[in-house]
């Protein structure tokens, strides 16, 4: 039986944008780019853990309406 | 679970079973445990619990007809006043402490028991409170009143009543706005939040001393509908009770019959202990207004039904004097004058105690009754009011209205009617048929994104439909406004259900096309919605390379690939254990991995989560394996947003060690929040002969010279003294050199 040894990463905060730019954008701005972490490709990033709200908010000051799930 | 007498024997005294078992045929003679054994016989027996019920006077048959109708439990005071309210003569009437003795007698007569308080081991009788076994109440029949015949009045200039929808539309307004908040938190006592209220009051667009419901007065709504509701138990404590939160969600409520949903809520209000409509002083007697309550509920029910007939409030209201009258008040009740020699040989002490009982009831229950009307039995739709264009000049206590609210119509109230949905609530008996909504179309959307309801066509899935995606801006009696809003509709999508849907729900009930520029305003506000997602806990697996990751997804891994070597596992996707090697779990404190050192060092283990690069990166610069702290890898980061707490945060985190002091001021410094400092040059005497030291320290000439001392061998000088001290060194033969403290 082959091996596929994995790191499970559980309980992750994400961001998924729907265009690179838009993630550009939001990493470059002084009002999100703090809570956003870690980008995994050109549309998702690793949000700072317990802050989604605290983004929820920003994102909502900087007229976006993300949908949280 | 019913009442079995047998259960409560060790409670109740001795004379008390005997003369119990003495109706259930068992005389003097035998001992205690033959009593009981005996009542516990009979009331197996259904024949001899009939024979017993048929040698009941009229008044104990209506008790226990009274005690079924209430589940088995009655309030002996409510029970007294019932008799005396329809007129059914019992002895006890006019006694002293009669209505002690009279749950005594009915006890005695072997059809009662009263309730024990049970936290206690203890004989505690509670006379207060009455119950029966349910083998007795399951051979007594309904309760069957006389009518009361109050005499008819003619029909009101104005009248004001509200259907049945709208009653359902403020019962769902107020969940949903509990449901909107979370719940109502709870004190450590038990009691709601104030600040929970407060939010909840503004949802409702309430002021906090009270609200006009179609110009009457309603007093402190919010505590008066929450209580209701948990009275109800629509509102229940969660787990730890820490909150109120709804026991059904508003959607599960709403699909009830306005009967069911109605009467429930009208239970609460019938028995709320921490609200009253009207009160002459502020302190409330709750066992007394919850009898009012009843009591006017009773009379309500007992009133005509096969007529439309007004009723006065004057004439209810001295109805209610005359029958209970010299018995009842709302502060406690009265012990009645009759039992007294001199009342009986002098009728005109007995006239005049009359009428100063009367004044105060004029003043007192009859204010009471009034905003009783008003208040809940208007909120939910049982009275029609009937209303005068002048309004009586009665005396009045009532706070008034806040001058930005229309004017408080309380006092015009001079009749009243039962309305439909009144005679259904209280004569379920008769299963009146009561048109219940269903979703049609019951709204126009305006181009200003205002919705205009109308109550008389709205089903009540339909109000929970507007209240998740819309705001309410203004109840009238037969409509309803409501405004769309980015952020309304925002927030209904967010509970769960898609763009096309609320598009569609919302269309089917209109009356009218929705506007162009609504519906185009509204898809790009769901279009916006897509742009971004945020998700609170999600699983990544990492693999070390791409190719093992397809290989994984070829042996059936499912998910999002992010990025060469990542997978967004769909939600509860159970992960095959031995592919794990190493689980990070994000809710959890990361592992503290780094050491700094006072000029910002760090040196890192090697850790196995996502964040710990990304941080490093954002505030240090790398110094081979490790990183440093600097002034200028600070500046970037701050001005690229950060903020100093977020690294100190960072650090704590993920730190082995306290974080040295000192480079904690350098990074606040670093971030722009320098401490401020201040370096002086100083003057010292030093002297190392001891002796000599403290002849001078303590010299009274020379103490005023001296700021302090430094160590043992050294003062400090006042700068401005210095000249001073010089001369008075010399004076004392000392020269004075200029003195090096070396190290």
């Amino acid at each position: 039986m082959p091996k596929y040894k994995a790191k499970l990463h559980t309980g992750v905060p994400l961001i998924e944008v729907a265009t690179p730019l838009l993630l550009d954008t939001l990493m470059s701005n002084p009002r999100t780019a703090p809570l956003i972490l870690t980008r995994l490709d050109d549309r998702t990033a690793i949000v700072a853990p317990g802050k989604i709200d605290e983004l929820l908010e920003r994102l909502k000051k900087l007229g976006q309406l993300p949908k949280v799930l | 679970m019913g009442v079995r007498f047998e259960n409560y024997f060790t409670r109740l005294t001795a004379p008390l079973i005997a003369d119990m078992a003495k109706c259930w045929g068992i005389d003097k003679g035998y001992s205690q445990s033959q009593f009981k054994n005996a009542i516990t016989r009979a009331l197996k027996d259904p024949q001899q619990i009939q024979r017993l019920i048929a040698g009941l006077q009229p008044y104990e048959r209506l008790a226990l007809e009274i005690a079924k109708s209430q589940g088995g439990q009655v309030s002996t005071s409510i029970l007294a006043t019932t008799l005396q309210l329809l007129e059914v003569e019992h002895p006890f009437k006019v006694q002293y402490n009669s209505d002690s003795d009279f749950a005594q007698a009915l006890i005695r007569r072997g059809i009662f028991i009263p309730e024990v308080r049970s936290n206690t081991l203890y004989y505690n009788p509670n006379y207060d409170l009455l119950m029966s076994d349910e083998r007795i109440l399951a051979q007594v029949g309904e309760a069957k009143f006389p009518q009361i015949l109050l005499k008819t009045t003619s029909s009101p200039d104005t009248s004001s009543y509200r259907p049945a929808a709208s009653v359902v539309f403020s019962i769902l307004g107020f969940m949903q706005a509990i449901a909107d908040l979370g719940g109502v938190k709870l004190t450590k006592s038990g009691t709601p939040q104030v600040n929970s209220f407060r939010k909840l009051m503004k949802a409702q667009r309430w002021e906090e001393t009270g609200t006009l419901i179609d110009g009457f007065w309603f007093p402190q709504p919010t505590e008066g509908m929450a209580a209701a509701f948990n009275a109800a138990s629509v509102l229940i404590p969660n787990d730890d009770e820490s909150i109120l939160v709804l026991a059904n969600p508003v959607e599960v409520f709403a699909n009830r019959p306005y009967l069911t949903q109605v009467g429930q809520i009208l239970s609460g209000f019938t028995v709320v202990s921490n609200w009253a409509e009207w009160s002459p002083s502020g302190w409330i007697n709750v066992e007394r207004y919850i009898e009012a309550r009843q009591t006017l509920l009773q009379v309500l029910k007992l009133l005509p039904l096969d007529t439309q007939d007004w009723y006065s409030l004057d004439d209810l209201e001295k109805f209610l004097f005359e029958r209970i009258g010299d018995r009842f008040s709302l502060v406690g009740n009265l012990p009645s004058p009759l039992q007294f020699k001199k009342f009986v040989d002098q009728p005109e002490l007995a006239q005049r105690w009359r009428e100063e009982r009367q004044k105060d009831w004029q003043n007192r229950e009859k204010q009471w009754l009034r905003q009783a009307l008003a208040t809940w039995l208007y909120l939910l739709g049982i009275v029609e009011l009937g209303l005068t264009r002048s309004a009586p000049t009665l005396p009045t206590t009532k706070k008034k209205s806040p001058e930005s609210l229309p004017p408080n119509q309380t006092d015009a109230i001079v009749s009243f009617r039962l309305t439909e949905l009144g005679r259904a609530l209280l004569h379920p008996e008769l299963a009146l048929h009561l048109v219940e909504m269903t979703p049609q179309p019951a709204w126009i959307v305006q181009p200003n994104f205002e919705i205009l309801v109308y109550l008389d066509q709205v089903a009540p899935s339909q109000i929970v439909f507007l209240d998740r995606y819309a705001e309410r801006i203004d109840l009238q009696q037969h409509t309803a406004q409501y405004r769309l809003t980015r952020e309304s509709v925002y927030q209904g999508l967010e509970r769960g259900s898609s763009l096309e849907e609320f598009i569609d729900l919302l269309r089917t009930g209109a009356k009218v096309a929705l506007p162009q520029n609504v519906e185009i305003d509204i898809r790009q506000w769901g279009g916006l919605r897509e742009q971004i997602t945020l998700r609170r806990h999600t699983q990544i697996v990492e693999f070390s390379d791409s190719q093992i990751m397809q290989a994984a997804m070829a042996k059936g891994l499912k998910g999002k690939i992010l990025g060469d070597r990542f997978i967004l596992l769909e939600a509860n996707t159970p992960l095959t254990d031995s592919w794990v090697e190493q689980r990070i779990n994000y809710d959890r404190p990361l592992a503290s991995c780094l050491s700094v050192n006072e000029i910002g060092e760090v040196k890192t283990q090697e850790v196995a989560d996502l964040l710990l690069e990304t941080q490093l990166k954002r505030w240090m610069e790398p110094r081979g394996k490790n990183w440093a702290l600097t002034q200028a890898s600070v500046t970037q980061a701050i001005r690229s947003g950060n903020k100093v707490n977020d690294i100190l945060e960072f650090l704590e985190e993920r730190l082995n060690h306290s974080l040295p002091q000192l480079l904690k001021v350098a990074l606040t410094a670093w971030s722009g929040r320098a401490p401020s400092v201040e370096m002086e040059e100083i003057i010292v005497l030093r002297c190392i002969n001891a002796e000599v030291f403290t002849a001078i320290a303590k010299s009274k000439k020379l103490r005023s010279h001296f700021a302090g001392q430094l160590a043992p061998d050294i003062l400090l000088v006042k700068r401005s003294q210095l000249q001073k001290l010089k001369q008075d060194l010399e004076w004392l033969g000392i020269p004075v050199e200029q003195l090096t403290i070396q190290d």
